[in-house]
């Protein structure tokens, strides 16, 4: 049927369906800002339209429903493709897009407030975005946004004070400056992976298992491969026979290699049992529905405790094999070839068939001397559940083939990781894959592993055509990665004036199926964690289980919020029974600058560890502003009878990067007009670490930014990165635009030198790009010119590395005001100050939404959002609405992120990094203030009201 | 799979339609039910659009508030001077954008455990203006029209204009939460003496339900002390467990938002309409 509208002021006509979704539709009508977050739920706001004046969900219209109707989107707000309107200004310029999947909508969402009222109110603001999903920002900054936009409609010019300023003495570096790619994400342009495929794409649907735990008997798809349309079936039968592990680390991965791309067995309900290529979606699905698959169903085992109980299931049975470092008496005679095989890159003190996918310990000093000389002691088990990371982004690949070469659009943080494995799978040569990283719509960890890429890269590699892989939301849940859920057991010993003598944690880990980050996500819950406190005797014990729940994997804090969690809260039970305050025994023990932190030694990622001096350390500033912002130490009571208030704290740290592993590498090239290119392989996920990198060439070459175009991750283009992981962007990757802008500055001086005639120790750049002597200067117009001529000593080009042996520590102080109303077990967050130590922040207001961002997740996570599987490994509550994610409803009523000014001798500018560090607070601060209110101590995330009612003894 | 999509432009067209089709069609008003993925029980192959119809209008009469069916959630919010609990009703939606779609009468119709308006209509005695399949239209009272298996469609909700006592209540895990519990209480009050008690909860079964025993144990009495109601309350309820809350939790919870609502409609912020 067709049907008529005005989109964006213009009519159109359009011929649909009767059940077509508006938003599908419009989007294939050239509007690509209409996206899609939640399948049809109408829960995430991405789609948002406005509907004859009013802001609605375009997922939840049906296509003819905008018959006759005036649609707009947000290119009804955009004033040109150069230029983006005050609202999307103010909301770039207040560090509110970060990956920009949501911005559209929440753009549209405020143009239609500021129609509706003159000067909104910070409710009016809430209301308005309500609808909107965004998982990066924490929302803290589009609602300050909006009175900035405000102010821009009126007076154009009006910039307005951001942040503060970290460095007066640069241009760029530790001020707000607009993020590189903001407008192109502010304006809904074509962006993300969804955007560059081509009409003739064939779609991948995935068969997945129903069952958690059992061998394919015998698999039909012969139905299917009959039917018009359908290209290409995989199954275990037809699949490539190599061993992988599809966790996005560093070669040799720690993880073990321990699938294929489908295995005789599956392993958790949504586990791959056959991937059908089809011209259509519809098709495909159909064709799914055709595969005939006869299981023989094993039994499972989901809690770690059920997967270390001798006799248990074995999750992985397969034959072991090692790379190096075999054991003399390794053992496959237990091992079925049903299960294929597990090959270790190294040893990982593992013993698959009894379910132990990883183990560590290690330590210092002497614990049991520690213990036996401490005058309390205490012990406690704490646990977490599963959280998925929930960008709104679903994981989403395009594969093609160009000139004979596979070519691979992907929302990815790992693409040379994502080169490396496709080539060991598809056993083709590097030099044949290219790998483009598209604007990514949030990863936080999830996209860090190759989730489903290889499999779309295999089909187009098969069959010439090209592919398109688009999780649903289900998917997402079910066959992603989440948070290892984990067992953390803490036992401190302390002298009675609070002096820790002895610290031990010993982590119990879930990694499901399979083992991709199984060894280290859980070490790094002890590496982010014992070395807050300076103690002499620490021991860790890690110990990680396969099971048939769905996939853990990475996730921003990688084990530290976890770990946090139960060392922050063990030191507040400890001050308990000392009678002593929380901050108190944190003063007494925390480290600080000049700190020597032995316990490092003990604490390699699968490798031996460096011992390190902290060479700066913020937590003084921090937990001093913390302590004044949150009157630390003065009991409010609520006018409410059944609410109680309480305060709580957690200090908090985590790396930048991992020194000894990650590397980066960048190339600055000089234009023929004096203008710069700037090719790196950072990966920027929306954190703004191209806007980083420009900052640093800019800054160092004496130009505006607007003269610094950068293109990032794209594997022929760009040269190497490890991809965004370890919070390591902005060390490593701006360390090496840095690297690059200072070696291509060493030319430029060699080249003024030569065209002003001056020695090169006498010159120096000036803004806007010029070389100046005592007699002369020259434009790097002039200059290009000149070495770009048939006589010039060619193009100015330099590409430089970074690789560090310095961990760069940045640390934090969370805190947390809390209401609990005793009768209904709601936990109500009142304030909540983030207060970090990220050494020089490079782009203060991005950096600061990262805080915002990272502490509302985890808020989250504290609260309410975990992943339910029922007794047959069924996850309950694959979609927003039953999973729950924050939305700015769930803002805390005062929420503040500051940034501690500290000056990191190894980062570059002073730089530390920012990011992951910010979701390790939220857990024990809200723990503690729970327990200032009310008295009990809340050690299983999430604090529901259920959790809290049966704490408090009421149900 | 939806094969039809029609626009009547009158109500005898609609249900026309409707009789024609039977159950191969679902009326469509506002979309949030109908058109999402999680809700949807299944598509009809059939879908008729009530967007052509006058089923939009409010308005405030001598002796009752008549709603229309299309209005949405977000207009009775913006509404000056109706009942404070219809507007804290309607924004048990939490979000702007669904608020803009979603409609009473597609509330109502969809019938399900989370439908906001139920409660607190419930809580007022309100009834319907209900357009049947024979042709006829009849006024029904809501719960009445709930429990019918021929349902026709609604034209409009009548709320009794007189001195009423009415509070509801809902009990949620975070915002995008669309609802554990939710809770509707009315009553009149004779001196101290509560009579034509309602109480209306969704979320312990299905279905938003009436709670019959607990309106007549506080029927022509003066109201308990909150805590031994809450007792009452719960001991008189056996919710099941779902994805939203365990059976233990939502029946110790139920006492507690029934006996505050019931508090709450009892002190003067309760008093909905003079």
């Amino acid at each position: 049927m067709k049907i008529k509208l005005t989109i964006d002021g213009k009519h159109r006509e359009l011929d649909v369906k009767p059940g077509d979704k508006a938003q599908k539709v419009l989007k294939t009508a050239g509007l690509p800002g209409v996206r899609n977050g939640c399948d049809g739920e109408g829960s995430c706001g991405a789609c948002a339209i406005s509907l004859d004046g009013k802001v609605v969900n375009s997922c939840l219209l049906l296509a003819p429903q905008l018959d006759g109707h005036d649609v707009r989107t947000v290119a009804s707000i955009t004033p040109s493709h150069h230029e983006i309107s005050p609202i999307q200004s103010a909301l770039v310029d207040s560090g509110a897009v970060q990956c920009g999947y949501c911005t559209p909508s929440m753009t549209l969402a405020i143009d239609d407030l500021l129609d509706r009222v003159e000067d909104p109110s910070r409710e009016q603001i809430k209301d308005a975005i309500s609808g909107v999903y965004c998982r990066c920002t924490g929302y803290e900054q589009i609602i300050e946004a909006v009175p900035l936009a405000k102010k821009r409609m009126e007076d154009p010019d009006f910039e307005g004070e951001i942040t503060p300023i970290f460095r007066e003495d640069l241009k760029f570096i530790g001020r707000p400056k607009r993020k590189v790619d903001g407008a192109q994400l502010a304006r809904g342009d074509k962006a993300f992976v969804e955007d560059m495929v081509e009409p003739d794409t064939c779609y991948l649907k995935m068969l997945r298992s129903p069952h958690a735990h059992a061998y394919i008997k015998s698999i039909d798809t012969s139905a299917a491969e009959a039917m018009d349309g359908v290209v290409l079936v995989v199954t275990h039968k037809n699949c490539p026979d190599v061993y992988y592990n599809q966790a996005g680390q560093g070669f040799p991965e720690p993880s073990p290699y321990d699938r294929k791309m489908f295995g005789e067995k599956v392993r958790h309900v949504g586990d791959r049992v056959a991937v059908v290529m089809a011209e259509t979606e519809a098709i495909a699905e159909a064709a799914l529905e055709k595969i005939v698959v006869e299981y023989e169903v094993l039994e499972h085992v989901l809690t770690i405790d059920e997967a270390a109980t001798p006799g248990a299931p074995v999750v992985q049975q397969g034959e072991v094999e090692f790379v190096v470092g075999a054991p003399d008496d390794l053992d496959n005679s237990g091992a079925d070839p049903r299960d294929g095989k597990i090959i270790y890159q190294f040893p990982i003190h593992a013993d698959p068939h009894r379910n132990l996918a990883a183990s560590v310990d290690g330590g210092i000093g002497d614990i049991a001397k520690g213990f036996d000389e401490a005058d309390v002691i205490v012990e406690h088990e704490y646990v977490s559940s599963q959280v998925q990371c929930t960008p709104v982004e679903p994981h989403i690949v395009y594969t093609r083939m160009f000139a004979g070469r596979l070519v691979v659009h992907a929302a990815t943080q790992v693409p040379w990781h994502l080169r490396r494995m496709f080539s060991n799978i598809l056993s083709i040569p590097e030099n044949k894959i290219r790998v483009i990283k598209e604007r990514v719509g949030g990863g936080f960890g999830a996209k860090q592993d190759m989730v489903h890429e290889e499999v779309a890269a295999f089909c187009t590699w098969v069959t010439g055509r090209p592919a398109l892989f688009r999780f649903t939301r289900e998917e997402n849940f079910i066959a992603s990665r989440t948070r290892h859920p984990m067992e953390v057991t803490v036992k401190l010993g302390a002298k009675n004036d609070g002096t820790l003598l002895a610290m031990e944690m010993k982590v119990r880990a879930n990694t499901g199926p399979y083992g991709a980050h199984c060894l280290t996500v859980p070490m790094n819950a002890c590496s982010k964690a014992l070395p807050l406190f300076i103690c002499d005797n620490v021991w860790f014990d890690v110990q990680v289980y396969y099971s048939n729940i769905p996939p853990a994997g990475a996730y921003q804090g990688y084990g530290a919020p976890q770990g946090s969690f139960g060392m922050q809260v063990a030191a507040a039970e400890l001050a308990e029974k000392l009678g002593m305050d929380q901050m108190e025994l944190i003063e007494k023990n925390r480290v600080r600058e000049g700190s020597w932190l032995e316990i490092l030694r003990s604490l390699g990622e699968g490798r031996p560890g460096k011992p390190e001096t902290v060479y700066t350390c913020g937590l003084d500033e921090a937990l001093s502003r913390g302590r004044e912002l949150i009157d630390w130490g003065t009991k409010e009571t609520s006018e409410e009878p059944d609410v109680k208030i309480g305060k709580g704290v957690a200090i908090i740290q985590q790396g930048s990067g991992l020194p000894g592993l990650d590397t980066s590498n960048s190339t600055v090239t000089m234009f023929a007009d004096g203008t710069f290119m700037l090719l790196t392989g950072g990966t920027d996920l929306g954190t703004g670490l191209d806007t980083v990198s420009t900052k640093m060439v800019a800054e160092i070459l004496k130009v505006p930014m607007d003269a610094v175009s950068i293109l990032s991750s794209d594997t022929d283009t760009t040269p190497f990165d490890v991809g965004a992981y370890a919070s390591s962007g902005t060390f490593y990757s701006g360390g090496a635009a840095l690297n690059a802008a200072k070696g291509l500055r060493d030319q430029i001086l060699d080249v003024g030198a030569e065209m002003i005639g001056e020695p090169k120790d006498q010159l120096t750049l000036e803004f806007p790009g010029k070389v100046v002597g005592r007699t002369g200067s020259v434009s790097y117009l002039e200059m290009a010119r000149q070495t770009q001529s048939g006589t010039g000593r060619g193009q100015l080009t330099h590409t430089a590395n970074f690789t560090g042996e310095k961990a760069g520590f940045p640390y934090a102080a969370h805190f947390a005001q809390v209401s609990v109303n005793e009768r209904t077990g709601q936990v109500k967050i009142d304030k909540y100050y983030a207060l970090h130590d990220s050494g020089t922040p490079i782009n203060p207001e991005l950096a600061t939404g990262q805080m915002y961002g990272g502490a509302l997740k985890t808020i989250g996570h504290t609260l309410f959002e975990e992943m339910k599987v029922d007794e047959n490994g069924v996850c309950l509550n694959p979609n927003f609405l039953d999973y729950l994610v924050p939305l700015v409803g769930d803002l805390p009523d005062d929420f503040r992120a500051e940034l501690i000014d500290t000056d990191e001798p190894f980062g570059p500018f002073g730089a530390k990094s920012i990011s992951e560090i910010s979701c390790n607070g939220a857990a024990p601060a809200i723990a503690t203030a729970i327990h200032d209110a009310v008295g009990v101590w809340m050690r299983h995330w999430p604090f529901t009201p259920e959790a809290v009612l049966e704490a408090l003894g009421k149900i | 799979m939806i094969e039809g999509f029609h626009s009547p432009d009158t109500i005898d067209e609609a249900i026309a339609l409707k009789r024609r089709y039977a159950n191969r069609a679902s009326f469509l008003a506002g979309g949030t039910d109908l058109n999402s993925s999680t809700f949807a029980s299944e598509f009809p192959e059939e879908v008729i659009s009530l967007a052509k119809l006058p089923l939009d209008e409010l308005m405030v009469g001598d002796d009752r508030l008549r709603i229309g069916a299309g209005v949405t959630f977000q207009t009775l919010i913006d509404t000056p001077n109706l009942p404070e609990v219809i507007r804290e009703a309607a924004l048990f939606i939490t979000t702007r954008n669904v608020r803009n779609m979603a409609t009473v009468g597609g509330n109502i119709a969809s019938n399900k455990f989370f439908s906001a308006l139920i409660p607190a209509f419930a809580a007022f005695d309100a009834t319907l203006r209900v357009a049947k399949l024979d042709g006829d239209t009849v006024e029904l009272p809501l719960m009445e029209y709930l429990a019918s298996t021929d349902q026709g469609l609604i034209l409009e909700v009548l709320v009794p204009l007189r001195q009423r006592h009415a509070a509801v209540a809902k009990s949620r895990r975070s915002f995008i939460d669309i609802a554990m519990l939710i809770v509707g209480v009315g009553f009149d009050l004779d001196g101290d003496t509560l009579r034509s008690v309602r109480v209306a909860v969704g979320g312990l079964d299905a279905k938003v339900e009436r709670l019959e025993e607990v309106e007549a144990l506080l029927e022509g009495k003066t109201l308990p002390e909150r805590e031994a109601l809450e007792t009452e309350i719960s001991s008189r309820v056996s919710p099941e467990d779902s994805i939203k809350g365990s059976a233990k939790l939502k029946k110790y919870l139920t006492g507690v938002l029934v006996a505050d609502a019931l508090t709450k409609a009892m002190s003067d912020q309760g008093r909905a309409r003079a």
